[in-house]
C-alpha cells in the first residue's frame, strides 16, 4: 500500500516526465578548444553547495550500476573519465582484489568513451569530436592530476588526489563529477537542448525499452497491472535518510540468500513493475528533499503529503517548526484557510517514517487517515498544549532571542518541547521525537514515561536557574499534554489557566507557589539563599506529607515576618493567609487546629499535575506583578487602588531588577 | 454448506503478516492474510486428503504498530551441511547471528501488537481420496481445536509470535460476543488495504492435493532448488499420491476490511490474477 501511494504520488506530481536527466553536482569543467586542447591550466571549478560543485540536469543511465564497469553520459568522476582509482592504494596487499579494481576502473573508462563515440556518430556533434581528440591526446593521469600529499604536508596525512585548477591553484579531490564545456559552444554539453539533450532522450528510452523486453513478465504487486515487465532490482536509489550511506539504499532488496522465498531470484520475490518500481523511488527521493514534505526527526526522516491538497503539507510543516504564537491562532481560528474545504473532506493524509540501516531503508512506522482527522487532532495537539505564560511571552515570536538553533525556535516546536525532556538536545532519542509527532498527527496519547525526565528536569533546573526556568513554557505545555491525555476519568482535565479544582495534586502544587512568594514577600530584596520551592519542589511533589509539615511551621514564621512589616506588611500577610485557607481547605487536619494533613504520595501523573499547579500559581503572580509594575510606571495607579501585597512586591522585585 | 464450515478464534502479543515487497525489513499488512491463517488452521490439523478455504477473517482487536530490531543472519544454511550436521556435527560450525559476526545482520520489523482475530474456513477434500467423508474430518478438527491439541504451535505471521487458538461454533456471535467483552476497548476496524497477498498457491492448486517434488518430475524451469531424487525401496516405488506438480506463485487480491470482517473466500474475493477456480 505504501508503495502503491508514493506511486501513485509519483504520478499526480508528474514526476515522471523527464527521467533521463536528473540533478548531479558537477565540480570541475574541463574546457577544451575545438580541436581538443586543454583550456588553461586545469579544469574549472563550480561553486555550489559544500564543495561539491553546482548542480546540474545530468544524464542518468538506467543500467544497474551495481556491478561497476557503467558510467554516465557526460558527466563522471575520474574513474569514469580517466580509468584512474578513487583510492590507487586501497588492497594494496592483496593482489586479486587490486586487478578486478583496476579492471573494473578501465571498464567504467571505456564504457564512458564508447557512449561519447556513440553519440559522435548519432549526431556529428563537433564538440564531441572535440571530446575525443582529447582523450586520444591526453597521458593518463592528466597533468592536472597529481596523486600525493600536500605540497605542506601535515602529520600523518593521507595520500589523496590532487587538482591543479583553471587559475593554478591546487586542490583536494574528494568524491567530485567532472564534465565538458567545447570553445564555441555555447555552455556545458550538459545544457546543450540543440543536440545531445534529445540524443540522450532517444538513447535512455531505447535502454528502457530493452529493458522491459528482456524483463520477465508478470502481475505487479504494487498496480495491480498483469502481464506487465518486471523489474529485477529496484535501481534507483533513494537518498537522505539517516544512517543510510550518501549515494542511496533501497526499501526494496533482496541481495541476500537469508532474504528471499521459494528459491526467487531478487526482486522477482517481490514482484513489481519496471514502471511503478521507478516511480515509488523517484517519489520518495522526491519527498525527501522538500521543506514541506519532510522533518528529519532525530535518526529518523518522515515525509507526509496529502494525495491532492498540496498546502496541507506546507502548513503542516510550519506548524511543527515554526509555530509562533500568531500563526497558531491563526491556525486555531481558521485551520482552513486558503483550503478548498470540500476537498480536505474526501481528501487522505499520509505519513511514513524512515530509517536506515546500512544498504536498507526500514519503514519505522506509517500513517493513513483522512486530512480532516489529521487537521483535527493537530488542532487538538495545539489546544492540549496551550498554557498561560509566564512573564511576557512576546520574547518568543521574533525567534532571535539567541543564536542557538534549539533556542531559536518557538516553544512550542517539536523539536524544542522534545528538548524539554533531556538536559542537552544531543541526549534526544529519536523515539521521544516520533512519539510527539504522532501525538500530534494521530491523537495519540503520549506514554506517562515521559514525564519522569521532565519533572527530574524540573527538580534539577529549579535551584540551578531559579524562576527563570518557567519562562520557557515548552516544558509545561507538554506536561499538560501528558497529563491530559494519560487522565482517568474521575481526575479534572488541567486548563490552560489556573482553575478551581479539588484536586490533591494540583493544589499542593499551588500551595508550594504561594509559600514561596510569601517568603520572597517576607525576606524582601536583601534574600538570596534557597527559596522553599528550589529546596523543596522535589520532595513536595512526591511525599507531600512529608515536606509539607515542615513547610507548614516554615510558613507561620514567614507570616509573622511579614507582619513585622508596618501595616503594608500586615494587609499583605493576611490576604496570603486568606489565599492559604483557602487552598488548604481540602486538607483537614486529623484534630482541629493542628496542620492539615497531605497526601502520603504522588504517582507519576499526579506529580506532572502538581507541577503546573505549581506553574500556573507562579504564572499568575509574575502577571499581576507585571501588571502592577506597569500601571505603577505609567501613573495609572490611585491611591485606592495600593495593593499591599504586589506593593511589597514589586518593590522587591524592581529592586532585583 | 454449513457442515463443513469452521472457526477458530485466535490472539497473541505480537503478530507480523510480513509484505512481500518490505520482507527485509520487515512490515506487516494491517490484518493477518488468507495464507496466514491456513498456517494456523494446518498447525491444529492438516492431512493431505483435505484442504482449508479461508472464508473470512474477523479483525476483533486490529493491534497497535510496533517497530524493533533483531540480530538476524544473511546465509541460509545449505542440506549439505545440514546433513554433515546429522552425521559429524563437530564438523560444522553454525552461522552466527549479531555480535559482528561475519553472517550476522540487524534487521527490523514493523510489526502487530496484541491482535485478535476469528477465521472462518471450509474444509473441503483435496483430489488424494480419502476413506472418510468430510464430516469426520471436521469432527476431528473440533475435537482437537477443543482440548487445545495441535501438531505444532500455530503463529502469527512468523514463528517467533505463537498464538493461542479457541475452537468457536459461530463466527458472528463470537464476534459480538468479544465486542461486548472488550467494552470501552473496542474499536472498529474499517480500512481498504489495496492489493494483499492471498496466497503462494492458487487456491485451485490445493485442491489437487500436494507430494513432494522430486528432480526428475520437476519443469525445467522450475525456480526452485530441489533434492536430488532418491532411490528408493521398493516399498516406495508406487507413487503416494497422483496430485499434479506445484509451483509457488504469488497471488494477490484487493483486501477491504468492512465492519471489521475481511472477506477472502476465492469465489467472492477479487484477484489481480483471476485464478481458475474448480467447476
Amino acid at each position: 500500500m505504501l508503495l502503491k501511494l508514493l506511486n501513485d504520488f509519483a504520478e499526480s506530481r508528474n514526476l515522471l516526465d523527464d527521467l533521463a536527466f536528473s540533478p548531479k553536482a558537477v565540480r570541475w569543467i574541463i574546457s577544451l578548444d575545438v580541436d581538443g586542447n586543454l583550456i588553461g591550466a586545469g579544469p574549472r571549478e563550480t561553486i555550489g553547495e559544500k564543495n561539491r560543485g553546482k548542480e546540474y540536469s545530468a544524464p542518468q543511465t538506467s543500467r544497474v550500476k551495481n556491478a561497476g564497469g557503467v558510467a554516465e553520459f557526460l558527466a563522471d568522476n575520474l574513474t569514469g573519465l580517466f580509468g584512474l582509482d578513487t583510492d590507487p592504494e586501497k588492497d594494496k596487499e592483496n593482489t586479486q582484489k587490486r586487478r578486478e579494481r583496476d579492471a573494473n576502473n578501465q571498464a567504467k573508462c571505456m564504457d564512458f568513451w564508447r557512449q561519447i563515440v556513440k553519440a559522435f556518430d548519432a549526431t556529428q556533434c563537433p564538440a564531441l569530436h572535440a571530446l575525443l581528440r582529447y582523450h586520444e591526446k591526453t597521458q593518463i593521469p592528466p597533468p592536472f592530476l597529481r596523486w600525493g600529499v600536500a605540497a605542506e604536508q601535515k602529520p600523518n596525512e593521507k595520500p589523496a588526489w590532487w587538482l591543479t585548477t583553471a587559475v593554478g591553484t591546487e586542490t583536494k579531490l574528494g568524491l567530485d563529477n567532472f564534465s565538458f564545456e567545447v570553445e564555441g559552444f555555447d555552455g556545458l554539453l550538459l545544457n546543450d537542448e540543440t543536440q545531445l539533450r534529445p540524443y540522450w532522450r532517444r538513447v535512455y528510452q531505447k535502454e528502457i525499452d530493452d529493458r522491459d523486453t528482456t524483463a520477465k513478465r508478470g502481475t505487479c504487486l504494487i498496480t495491480g497491472d498483469t502481464d506487465v515487465p518486471i523489474a529485477a532490482t529496484h535501481s534507483e536509489k533513494i537518498k537522505g535518510v539517516p544512517n543510510t550511506q550518501s549515494f542511496g539504499a533501497a526499501i526494496v532488496s533482496f541481495d541476500k540468500p537469508a532474504f528471499t522465498s521459494y528459491g526467487f531470484d531478487q526482486s522477482q520475490n517481490a514482484p513489481s513493475s519496471t514502471k511503478a518500481a521507478t516511480a515509488y523511488c523517484n517519489a520518495l527521493n522526491y519527498l525527501l528533499k522538500q521543506d514541506d514534505h519532510y522533518l528529519r526527526i532525530g535518526q529518523t526522516s518522515v515525509c507526509f503529503w496529502a494525495k491532492e491538497t498540496r498546502q496541507a503539507s506546507t502548513l503542516i510543516a510550519k506548524m511543527f517548526n515554526r509555530p509562533d504564537p500568531a500563526s497558531i491562532r491563526g491556525f486555531l481560528a481558521a485551520p482552513w484557510a486558503g483550503i478548498d474545504r470540500e476537498l480536505v473532506k474526501r481528501d487522505r493524509f499520509y505519513s511514513v517514517t524512515l530509517s536506515g540501516n546500512a544498504g536498507r531503508i526500514v519503514v519505522r512506522h506509517w500513517l493513513h487517515i483522512t486530512l480532516e482527522q489529521a487537521m483535527e487532532n493537530f488542532q487538538r495537539w495545539f489546544k492540549d498544549l496551550e498554557v498561560t505564560p509566564y512573564g511576557d511571552p512576546s520574547v518568543y515570536d521574533n525567534g532571535k532571542r539567541k543564536t542557538k538553533d534549539k533556542d531559536s525556535m518557538p516553544p512550542l516546536a517539536l523539536f524544542r518541547l522534545a528538548c524539554s525532556t533531556v538536559r542537552d538536545p544531543k541526549d534526544l532519542q529519536s523515539e521521544t521525537l516520533t512519539q510527539l509527532y504522532r501525538a500530534a498527527l494521530e491523537g495519540a496519547s503520549l506514554s506517562s514515561m515521559l514525564l519522569k525526565p521532565m519533572l527530574y528536569r524540573l527538580q534539577v533546573d529549579l535551584p540551578k536557574h531559579g524562576l527563570s526556568v518557567l519562562a520557557n513554557p515548552s516544558r509545561f505545555a507538554l506536561m499538560r499534554l501528558i497529563v491530559n491525555r494519560n487522565r482517568k476519568d474521575d481526575v479534572p482535565m488541567i486548563e490552560p489557566q489556573i482553575f478551581e479544582t479539588s484536586d490533591p495534586a494540583y493544589n499542593c502544587g499551588r500551595l508550594l507557589a504561594i509559600f514561596d512568594s510569601l517568603q520572597r514577600s517576607a525576606h524582601g530584596a536583601g534574600f538570596d539563599g534557597a527559596t522553599v520551592s528550589e529546596r523543596y519542589f522535589g520532595s513536595a511533589s512526591t511525599t507531600p506529607n512529608t515536606a509539607f509539615s515542615l513547610l507548614w511551621k516554615l510558613h507561620t514564621h514567614h507570616l509573622k515576618k511579614l507582619r513585622q512589616q508596618g501595616e503594608k506588611g500586615k494587609a499583605a500577610a493576611n490576604k496570603i493567609k486568606n489565599t492559604i485557607t483557602e487552598t488548604v481547605a481540602l486538607f483537614q487536619p486529623e484534630n482541629p487546629g493542628e496542620a492539615p494533613q497531605f497526601p502520603r504520595h504522588f504517582n507519576l501523573v499526579e506529580q506532572g499535575r502538581f507541577a503546573l499547579g505549581f506553574y500556573q500559581q507562579m504564572a499568575v503572580r509574575k502577571a499581576a506583578i507585571d501588571e502592577y509594575v506597569r500601571r505603577k510606571k505609567a501613573g495609572e495607579i490611585q491611591p485606592e487602588d495600593i495593593d499591599d501585597e504586589l506593593e511589597l512586591t514589586a518593590n522587591h522585585e524592581s529592586s532585583q531588577l | 454448506m454449513t457442515d463443513n464450515r469452521i472457526t477458530l478464534r485466535v490472539w497473541g502479543d505480537y503478530a507480523c503478516f510480513t509484505r512481500p515487497e518490505m520482507k527485509v525489513e520487515r512490515v506487516s499488512y494491517p490484518v493477518m492474510t488468507p495464507s496466514a491463517a491456513r498456517g494456523v488452521l494446518e498447525a491444529v490439523f492438516w492431512e493431505p486428503e483435505i484442504y482449508y478455504l479461508i472464508d473470512a477473517i474477523h479483525v476483533i482487536r486490529r493491534g497497535n504498530w510496533f517497530s524493533f530490531r533483531r540480530n538476524e543472519v544473511i546465509s541460509v544454511i545449505s542440506l549439505v551441511s545440514a546433513k554433515t550436521w546429522m552425521t559429524s556435527p563437530e564438523e560444522v560450525s553454525p552461522i552466527q547471528a549479531g555480535g559482528g559476526a561475519p553472517d550476522g545482520t540487524q534487521r527490523n520489523m514493523l510489526a502487530l501488537q496484541e491482535v485478535e482475530y476469528l477465521i472462518t474456513a471450509e474444509v473441503r477434500p483435496s483430489g488424494l481420496g480419502s476413506r472418510h467423508g468430510i464430516k469426520t474430518y471436521v469432527e476431528e478438527i473440533r475435537r482437537r481445536a477443543r482440548n487445545g491439541k495441535c501438531y505444532h504451535r500455530p503463529y502469527l505471521g512468523v514463528r517467533e509470535f505463537a498464538c493461542d487458538f479457541e475452537w468457536e461454533e459461530d463466527a458472528e456471535a463470537a464476534f459480538e460476543r468479544r465486542q461486548q467483552e472488550l467494552g470501552s476497548e473496542w474499536r472498529r476496524y474499517d480500512e481498504n488495504i489495496g492489493l494483499m497477498l492471498y496466497d503462494v498457491f492458487a487456491p485451485e492448486l490445493r485442491a489437487h492435493g500436494f507430494r513432494w517434488l522430486q528432480e526428475d518430475n520437476a519443469a525445467v524451469d522450475s525456480p526452485i532448488r530441489l533434492e536430488p531424487a532418491k532411490k528408493r525401496k521398493s516399498k516406495a516405488l508406487t507413487p503416494r499420491s497422483t496430485g499434479v506438480l506445484v509451483r509457488p506463485e504469488a497471488l494477490f487480491f484487493f483486501a477491504d476490511v468492512r465492519d471489521g470482517k475481511l472477506d477472502c473466500h476465492p469465489s467472492r474475493a477479487q484477484f489481480a490474477v483471476k485464478p481458475a477456480m474448480e467447476a
